[in-house]
């Protein structure tokens, strides 16, 4: 799906497709905004969660150059999903059938040596290759100074200094694509002891009789040496699996430790390259400061302590700034879909717009403001490389519950808003780590789920002072937050046990130097999310509003016009598709204490459980605008008996079933969006559906048998 | 220090070897709680005490 107004126009045939790897925190996405901008269209690769990116730019000769951002990778070893999508683009044999004509691999000019390990894998694919030596500028500040004529010699790939954050050296770069193609295609630069050439000999023709270029085949023998599973695109290819163990067996008996021949071989290539291009003028790293930084933020007491103030700030702004431009949003939707309500003649077309659609639409859009807050800050926090110690920091914590550290993060968001924060999943790159936060993020109190705890405990809990400055209303309060998070860590260790079973990946973390982020990066990034959240949550939600709207619409009813105009309106629920369906439910909801009315109002607030409160006032008939009136009726509203409908055991266990029940489109739309999408994507956002649902409904029917036992209620 | 073995998951080593931690590499212990803070080939890695475990070293002779 592409971004209104910014997609990129229609590819033409003769376009050229670059694909750009390069190790995390290298600047390789900085790089890929700097070339292509605004132009990029995010969707995800066929088949799996990754997502994928694709910009494009005209080149120096007018041509159109088409970008693919391949996920950040270490190497082509295809430990995980992102490397064995990376690996296949690059061996031209992806799902999507994207052939690069040229291979743009970032490489790190400050960390050249780790860099060069990936480097020298996607020299031997024989694909055209062009190296972009980023971050040159630091290196040089370092005291760092590479002999890039004499790397070029060494690597035979043509290479461009560059510093992605202020677009130095995009044009050079552009230039180097379009003439790489015409240049001979890169091979391995090395050669390797002639034993191992000769034992590998019978792998690499295995790979090449199935269409490996005759280089990538010898890449692709000496890395399946390493490891230890077939990976799924090698299964199909006859005898291959035998011939490496053979291969292997050989090795072994000539005193040759398979495992870890490929990274021998390419350290020690590297570490030759290094020691004749690269020379260090200060023997101290200007990574001090970094040290600096870390010793405080690193701190075992100090550490934590400036994670929690920090996490504090970003919370409470996602709360307090967003405030006002939520309550901005929602005006001036209101005043939109007032203005064009006058337009239209009085009748179910101009209930359908304004309450329907601008009603439905709005409610969605409003949570815009806390989404852009949300990652403004983790895109901060991740540019500037503070995010990777905050994983190292949580990571104790969340392993104790079977998750990774970077799950906190998303976990903590969940207290602003699900949305943002099963979208900041996207850091954690174990799809089954990924999978468990989405699953528990909900279950987190959000700031959707306020009015109505302050609806109920307004109402139902008296103010009595427990301690200084904490009244029982407070309490009550802090309750409903802490059972949701208690539930949240409790589900995340069951689903890691059950359904995403999974071992606990011990933590691999890199630790980059502290930077300054870049500001054009950190806006298209944050652009791009705020897109994503507009169109896909957009139009699943804007349909389920019409439905929604329909239900309590139809069928029609000639109220009583002697009746006030919300007695009318109560006739007019009561009579429709969602009234009824408040009656059928009745009997289900009935041993939670509840009567038909909570059911319609439990049953309209599925698409959005602040709607709660909304159809609750429409139902006593005193609108939701006056809040004081509501509570007033609620307290006193009895049942054909007499007896009070809502005792405060009711309003607590009503409570409980908002803690945990999903009741938000948004969220689901979000998840099948995050899962996968797809069938894969409404499966799990069926799941998450259903379990939270069967635990609000569990958990509320607990309190309200339990409370009666115990003889309140 | 010198890395002289990396006794892990097939999958953990790989990862580690392709950033840059392999037999043979010198290594900075810069933190040691429950995880540990390491510095190789310029670069800072945080590996879980689960990996670290499995990695034996060899003390450089001092100068």
């Amino acid at each position: 799906m592409s971004m209104p107004s910014t997609s990129p126009p229609p590819v033409a045939t003769d376009a050229l497709r670059v694909a750009i790897i390069g190790n995390p925190n290298t600047g390789k996405t900085t790089l890929f905004n700097a070339l292509t901008g605004l132009r990029q269209r995010v969707g995800n690769f066929a088949g799996v969660t990754v997502e994928r990116v694709e910009g494009s730019f005209k080149g120096p000769d007018g041509r159109r150059i088409v970008v693919l951002d391949l996920p950040g990778s270490y190497s082509l070893s295809a430990g995980s999903p992102d490397e064995q999508i990376a690996l296949d683009v690059l061996q031209r044999r992806d799902a999507d059938r994207w052939r690069p004509d040229v291979v743009l691999v970032v490489v790190d000019a400050v960390h050249l040596e780790r860099n060069l390990f990936l480097a020298s894998q996607v020299i031997e694919l024989g694909v055209p290759v062009v190296i972009a030596l980023n971050q040159f500028d630091v290196a040089q500040a370092e005291g760092i100074t590479i002999d890039v004529p004499e790397l070029i010699h060494e690597l035979g790939v043509p290479i461009v200094p560059t510093v992605a954050k202020r677009g130095e050296g995009m044009e050079p770069l552009k230039q180097a694509l379009l003439t790489a193609v015409m240049l001979p295609a890169p091979a391995r630069r090395f050669a390797l002891p002639e034993a191992v050439r000769a034992a590998l000999e019978p792998v690499e023709a295995r790979l090449v009789s199935d269409g490996f270029l005759p280089s990538a085949a010898a890449m692709e023998a000496l890395r399946v040496l390493g490891v230890e599973r077939t990976d799924a695109h090698l299964a199909q290819v006859p005898g291959l699996a035998e011939a490496t163990r053979q291969a292997a067996s050989t090795l072994q008996t000539a005193g040759f430790r398979p495992s870890r021949l490929e990274s021998e071989v390419r350290y020690a290539w590297i570490a030759d390259v290094v020691g004749h291009t690269v020379t260090r003028s200060k023997e101290t790293h200007a990574s001090s400061l970094s040290d600096r930084i870390d010793r405080v933020a690193l701190h075992r007491v100090g550490g934590p302590l400036l994670f929690l103030l920090l996490m504090a700030v970003v919370f409470q702004s996602v709360f307090t700034w967003a405030a006002p431009l939520m309550d901005g949003i929602e005006a001036l939707i209101a005043s939109a879909g007032g203005a064009v309500g006058t337009l239209l003649p009085e009748g179910d077309l101009r209930s359908l717009i304004v309450d329907g659609v601008f009603g439905g639409v709005g409610s969605v859009l409003v949570f815009l403001p806390q989404i852009a807050i949300l990652f403004t800050f983790i895109g901060l926090l991740e540019h500037s490389g503070y995010m990777a110690r905050a994983a190292f920091l949580m990571d104790r914590v969340m392993r104790s519950v079977g998750l990774h550290g970077k799950s906190f993060i998303p976990m903590l968001s969940g207290y602003a808003c699900a949305v943002p924060g099963i979208m900041a999943t996207r850091t954690i790159e174990d799809p089954k780590d990924r999978l468990a936060t989405i699953m528990v993020v909900p279950l987190m109190s959000c700031s959707a789920r306020l009015p109505v705890y302050t609806l109920l405990i307004g109402a139902f809990v008296p103010a009595t002072a427990l301690l200084p400055g904490l009244t029982l209303q407070g309490a009550t309060m802090l309750g409903m937050y802490l059972l949701g998070t208690v539930a949240a860590l409790i589900m995340a260790a069951i689903f890691k046990r059950t359904l995403l079973k999974g071992p606990v990946r011990p933590m691999i973390l890199e630790l980059p130097p502290y930077r300054w982020p870049s500001l054009k990066s950190l806006g298209i990034s944050v652009y791009q999310r705020c897109m994503l959240f507009v169109q896909r949550a957009g139009t699943v939600i804007l349909s389920l509003s019409i439905v929604l709207w329909a239900m309590a619409t139809y069928p029609k009813t000639s109220p009583d016009p002697a009746l006030s105009p919300e007695m009318q309106q109560e006739q007019q629920l009561e009579h429709s598709v969602l009234g009824r369906v408040g009656h059928v439910i009745e009997p289900v909801v009935r041993p939670l204490g509840y009567d038909w009315k909570i059911g319609v109002s439990i049953a309209a607030s599925f698409a959005a459980r602040e709607v709660f409160v909304s159809t609750m006032g429409t139902i006593y008939g005193v609108g939701s605008e006056d809040e004081a009136a509501l509570t007033e009726r609620l307290r006193e509203e009895k049942d054909a008996t007499g007896r009070l409908v809502y005792s405060p055991l009711v309003a607590v266990g009503l409570m409980v079933f908002y803690v945990f029940a999903l009741m938000c489109m948004s969220t689901s739309a979000i998840t099948v969006r995050e899962a996968g999408g797809g069938a894969i994507g409404w499966k799990w956002a069926g799941v998450q559906f259903v379990y939270m649902l069967a635990l609000a409904y569990g958990a509320a029917w607990i309190v309200y048998v339990g409370g009666q036992a115990l003889g309140f209620g | 220090m010198t890395v002289v073995d990396i006794d892990c998951t097939g999958d953990e080593a790989c990862r580690l070897r392709a950033l840059g931690l392999c037999e043979g590499t010198a290594v900075n212990v810069i933190d040691a709680r429950d995880a540990m803070l390491l510095e190789v080939r310029g670069t800072r890695l945080a590996l879980g005490a689960a990996l670290t475990a499995g990695i034996t070293v060899q003390l450089a002779a001092r100068a």
